[in-house]
């Protein structure tokens, strides 16, 4: 084959960085033939059924499982003492935090399944195991869970106060880490020396992951192999085979994780849940497998919730509009137990993310993070960044109404300016590039800012106020963390990616594809990737804060590296050539020079085949490699967002929505765009509608669809998309993460958008979500 | 506990069945309602009666009189009816905004009256429509205006043994419309916060000589806003009897404190939704295109 463009690297010009790739799991999921955990069924398989609190504070008396477990098919029922004397550990502790003072923050322990105390309406207390899953339900339903009620606690900042209900003897007013960030004394002489300051109380409102796939887990033992097997849907499995190991008290070794298709968890499935260790003892204790999955009233009350943060924001500025400092101060509500995140989002997360993309010297973030009773608060979709962004974008737009300085004028005045890269911010991040007054420009006229005023008057003669605002957002992707970079050539001609990220609807398979089509000519339709099955990983970070393509896709660069390396030694002894001699490109290795050469299918089917090769030599293509990752990247944007409100009835509509976004060096525009149209609709349904609301003895009120007001299709219009992009320096594929930015341009724009419609009955901030009984009720009451 | 299931295909089998039969007899439709209630254990029936095979109690009929709708009749049947929608739009626009697609397919008026919500959609749009139902029961038939039939949330003023065969609306007068409009806090799928709906006749002149005015969700039954419907008889439906429709539909409004909507919500969109339907029914009898979305 001596031609210069073979089938192998015209493949990677249509398959190639920057083409818009339709997903390759597309056909099989539409035809209804992914394989979610819940569509696996083992032979012999069991069901599992949780038993909740119902009450959310209370001693538990005893737990009666009698009744239950004569109940027909009946072959167990469990408490969270038979997960101790069967040896289960403590559940993880998660992120190490330290108080304002350098001491630890309170780690309460903390069992699989309580055994003293429940803490929320949904605490799992018990679970029954049945050979049908009505048997289960039904024998559920019969055990007797006795408990004397306590008073509780929903809201944080009556959490904290003396005499308030305490949720764990040894955190004493519930606070469990009281944060401090920044310079207190500067920032409290930049405010009171400055010229104007803007103070907003800002409630980030709680809202229900309502990711399509429910949560499911098998569990299963094998005493021959001393083997624990997990199948589950969540975020990476290289991370939840640690997580098990420490509860199991096994060896990684002896824990297989194993995930397919995974149906949405915007953070949710990363943690470990109570009920997949229910499903592991259960799976030893019957010596068959074990199916749990949760009905959509328990995920409501079970599925780590989102946000859920009530901060007083202040900006400082001096008399020409320049910002002088910013300073947080709040509480982040973390419900009844920790998950992998607490207390991230409003601590870190708030100080990483909260400068955005503007010039601000001086910073300050105190949080206090408490437990209450009710569900546990997890990482949702950004945890914390869209938080953050919305805190800066709605005090920018507050301060130039109060100065009365124009707001995008304001802006402009603050911007960190495109020369200034690279820029330490006061959090000590370094962003390497952006272009931040350009992507504004950009934004505004994709919008058509300047002829906004005409829209509004024939808004208005239709009776209906509109408003219009900006977004711009900046957020801090996830810190480094090692990746592995597995290259295997298959017996069956297939090239194998091995990769610990996680997909669980982003579309992973097919920009990771390109990539490596990209690096070394193989063809598209051969690329397959394993992420969900732990005993074929070294090393995996799993899926979180917008990074999946700098870590995997960094590590399959380095990884075509060194297939690279061993191709051409093999290629030198095929080609009876000098390994110095042989050049790689287009899936080809040549000599140099010369018009000879062999592709790198074609060498992996001889070294299939089985080849005489030099002792020395490498006897196959394949790596297995530890990427050690990249630095957070700062992909950035500006959305404009116009809503139209009918004043009667409060009713708010967005009627259009333009966004420009820097997110570097793009692999895949049609998914990246697609991740952008879930955030913003993720963000238009925090913003309007969705809000998780307890009753004060701690019921969930919101606690099915009718109650809760999740968007639909038709509450989004159609989005313009438009790209600025500046390449990252700092990672390898000059990308910057998109998974979660959707949600950072959403909050800010489209409530900027309704504050502006109703600026003109003197209104400056409305909360989350600004649904028509809020929008109609701030009006009402701005008219009296 | 035994669950039977019976589908006479005469009314008088029908009729015989419910009386003579002994424990909880409930009588099934489209069944969008009742089967819901029936899975999550809110109703726990004897038997269920089955109305679909009785002749006449599904499809539409239209005479030189009017249209005989029968009980069973899904939305879907009733969005495609032409004469109807010329004749009613408001009923068959309150109608078509139940459910889904796949609710539309099976869910019927008499269900929807019968189920008793203080929040169905089509029975202010029945009630300003004038429709009569025609009750079957051991006594023989009777009609009763649909306003008669819902006495308390839940529960319908019919009688042991009766049942609704069908609807009967009178051919409207020249220059004859209606609307109807509902408040939902999303924009489709959902239980209405408040609903409102407006028949109006109008002279040559185009002033209002006959009108019916109702709201639903905001009280434990439908009501009929009699006030309403003097404000804006004869007037041109103008600003000033605007107003006082919109002050008649919240003086009669007595809604419930929710978590869908407070009380002062309620009772200040009903007066919202009735002016905009009002003003919707007139320019429908005044013959103008008017979109069916509010
Ligand atoms: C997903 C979904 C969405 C919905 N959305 C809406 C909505 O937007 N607006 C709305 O108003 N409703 C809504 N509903 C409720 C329901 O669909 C309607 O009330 C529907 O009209 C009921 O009609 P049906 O024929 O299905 O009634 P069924 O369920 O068959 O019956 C309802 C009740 O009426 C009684 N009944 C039925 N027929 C007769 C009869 N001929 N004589 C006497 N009693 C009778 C039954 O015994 C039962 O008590 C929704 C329901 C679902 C499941």
């Amino acid at each position: 084959m001596n031609v210069a463009m073979d089938a192998d690297s015209l493949a990677t010009l249509k398959f190639g960085i920057g083409q818009p790739v339709p997903r390759k799991e597309d056909p099989t999921l539409l035809q209804g033939q992914g394989r979610y955990t819940d569509d696996i069924s083992l032979s012999g398989q069991l069901y599992a059924v949780i038993v909740r609190s119902q009450v959310a504070h209370g001693r538990i008396l005893s737990i009666d499982t009698e009744t239950a477990a004569a109940m027909p098919g009946v072959l167990g029922v469990y408490t969270g003492a038979d997960l101790v004397a069967a040896g289960f550990g403590l559940m993880p502790k998660g992120l190490a935090f330290k108080n304002r003072d350098g001491s630890d923050m309170a780690k309460p322990d903390q069992l699989p399944l309580t055994t003293d105390f429940v803490r929320y309406v949904g605490d799992p207390v018990a679970f029954v195991v049945a050979e049908t899953q009505m048997q289960a339900r039904d024998a559920a339903e019969a055990v007797m869970v006795d408990i004397d009620p306590l008073p509780a606690v929903t809201e944080p900042a009556l959490a904290v106060e003396p005499g308030a209900p305490q949720l764990y003897p040894n955190v004493p007013n519930n606070l469990i880490l009281d944060y401090h960030y920044g310079d207190a004394e500067g920032v409290a002489k930049a405010m009171s020396a400055a010229a104007h300051v803007t103070k907003l109380r800002i409630r980030n409102n709680r809202i229900v992951v309502a990711q399509m796939e429910p949560r499911s887990a098998i569990g299963e033992y094998d005493p021959a192999t001393d083997r624990w097997t997990l199948r589950l849907g969540c975020q990476g499995v290289f991370g939840m085979r640690q997580m098990l190991s420490s509860v199991l008290g096994a060896k990684t070794g002896n824990i297989h994780v194993l995930t397919g298709h995974v149906g949405g968890s915007f953070g949710m499935k990363a943690s470990l849940y109570p009920e997949y260790l229910c499903a592991l003892h259960a799976g030893r204790a019957l010596g068959k497998p074990v199916k749990w999955t949760d009905e959509r009233s328990d995920s409501f009350l079970s599925d780590s919730h989102g946000r859920d943060h009530d901060f007083t924001a202040e900006l400082a500025l001096d008399e020409d509009g320049k910002f002088l400092a910013l300073r947080l101060n709040g509480f982040g509500n973390v419900g009844a137990v920790m998950s992998n995140s607490t207390p991230q989002p409003s601590t870190l997360n708030a100080v990483k993310n909260s400068i955005g993309v503007y010039r601000t010297p001086l910073l300050e973030v105190n949080t206090k993070i408490v437990f209450t009773n009710t569900t546990p608060v997890g990482p949702y979709r950004g945890a914390g960044r869209p938080e953050a962004n919305y805190y800066m974008e709605r005090l920018i737009d507050t301060a130039a109404a109060e100065m009365g300085i124009d707001r995008i004028e304001l802006r402009r005045r603050n911007h960190i300016a495109a020369d200034a890269f690279p820029y330490r911010t006061p959090s000590g991040n370094d962003y390497d590039s952006g272009d931040f007054p350009a992507l504004l420009d950009h934004a505004l006229a994709l919008a058509d800012w300047d002829n906004f005023s005409t829209r509004r008057t024939e808004s208005r003669k239709r009776g209906k106020l509109r408003g219009l605002g900006v977004g711009q957002y900046l957020e801090v992707t996830a810190p480094p963390g090692a990746e592995m970079g597995g290259i295997r050539f298959e017996p069956d001609g297939a090239v194998t990616i091995i990769t610990g990220t996680l997909d669980y609807g982003q579309g992973h398979a097919t920009p990771f594809a390109q990539v490596l089509s990209n690096q070394l000519g193989v063809p598209f339709d051969k690329i397959r990737l394993i992420q969900g099955d732990s005993d074929q990983l070294i090393a995996g970070g799993g899926t979180g804060g917008s990074k999946s393509i700098i870590t995997s896709g960094g590590a399959i660069i380095e990884a075509s590296g060194l297939v690279i390396d061993k191709g051409k030694k093999i290629a030198a002894h095929v080609l009876e050539a000098a390994e110095i001699d042989i050049e790689f490109s287009g899936g080809r290795f040549n000599i140099a020079g010369t018009d000879r050469g062999i592709g790198i299918m074609e060498l992996a089917a001889k070294l299939r085949e089985g080849m005489q090769l030099p002792p020395d030599m490498p006897t196959t293509l394949d790596v297995a490699h530890i990427y050690k990752g990249a630095p957070s990247s700062f992909p950035n944007g500006c959305h404009v967002a116009e809503v139209e409100i009918d004043p009667d009835t409060g009713e708010t509509e967005v009627v259009r929505y333009s966004m420009v976004n820097d997110f570097g060096v793009v692999i895949n525009p049609l998914l990246v765009e697609g991740q952008a149209h879930g955030g913003i609709v993720q963000g238009i349904g925090q913003a309007l509608r969705e809000r998780v609301v307890y009753d004060e003895d701690g019921q969930l009120m919101t606690g099915s669809f009718m109650d809760y007001c999740l968007p639909r299709a038709v509450d989004a219009p159609s989005f313009a998309f438009d790209a600025h992009s500046v390449p990252a320096r700092t990672n390898l594929l000059g990308a910057k993460g998109c998974g979660e930015a959707g949600c950072a341009g959403a909050l800010p724009s489209v409530m900027n958008a309704v504050v502006d419609a109703l600026s003109e009955f003197g209104i400056r901030h409305i909360d989350m979500p600004a649904t028509p009984e809020a929008v109609w009720a701030a009006i009402a009451a701005a008219r009296t | 506990m035994s669950l039977s299931y019976a589908s006479p295909t005469t009314v008088n089998e029908a009729v015989a069945l419910l009386t003579g039969a002994t424990g909880l007899t409930k009588i099934l439709s489209g069944g969008t309602d009742l089967l819901v209630q029936l899975r999550s254990g809110r109703v726990k029936p004897d038997i269920i009666m089955d109305t679909k095979k009785i002749p006449g109690i599904l499809g539409i009929i239209e005479t030189e009189a009017g249209f005989v709708i029968g009980a069973a009749t899904p939305g879907a049947v009733i969005g495609e009816h032409a004469g109807l929608a010329a004749a009613y739009p408001g009923i068959v626009e309150a109608a078509n905004l139940i459910g889904s697609t796949q609710v539309q397919g099976r869910a019927s008026l008499a269900g929807n009256l019968c189920n008793a919500s203080p929040a169905a959609d089509s029975v202010p749009a029945m009630i300003t429509a004038g429709a009569i139902a025609i009750v079957v029961g051991p006594n023989g038939q009777r009609a009763v205006p649909v306003e008669q039939i819902v006495i308390g949330p839940g529960r319908t003023s019919l009688a042991r043994g009766e049942f609704i065969l069908e609807f009967k609306l009178p051919k409207p007068a020249a220059r004859s419309s209606g609307a109807y409009l509902r408040f939902i806090p999303r924009t489709e799928m959902d239980i209405a916060v408040v609903g409102a709906a407006v028949n109006v006749t109008l002279d040559a002149a185009g002033v209002i000589t006959h009108a019916r005015v109702s709201l639903g969700a905001v009280a434990p039954t439908q009501l009929l806003v009699v006030d309403g419907a003097n404000a804006i008889i004869g007037s041109k439906l103008d600003d000033a009897a605007l107003a006082k429709l919109d002050a008649a539909a919240r003086a009669v409004c007595n809604p419930i404190d929710d978590k869908r909507g407070t009380i002062d919500f309620r009772i200040k969109v009903a007066g919202v939704l009735a002016r905009r339907a009002a003003a919707i029914a007139v320019q429908r009898a005044l013959g103008q295109a008017a979109g069916t979305k509010h």
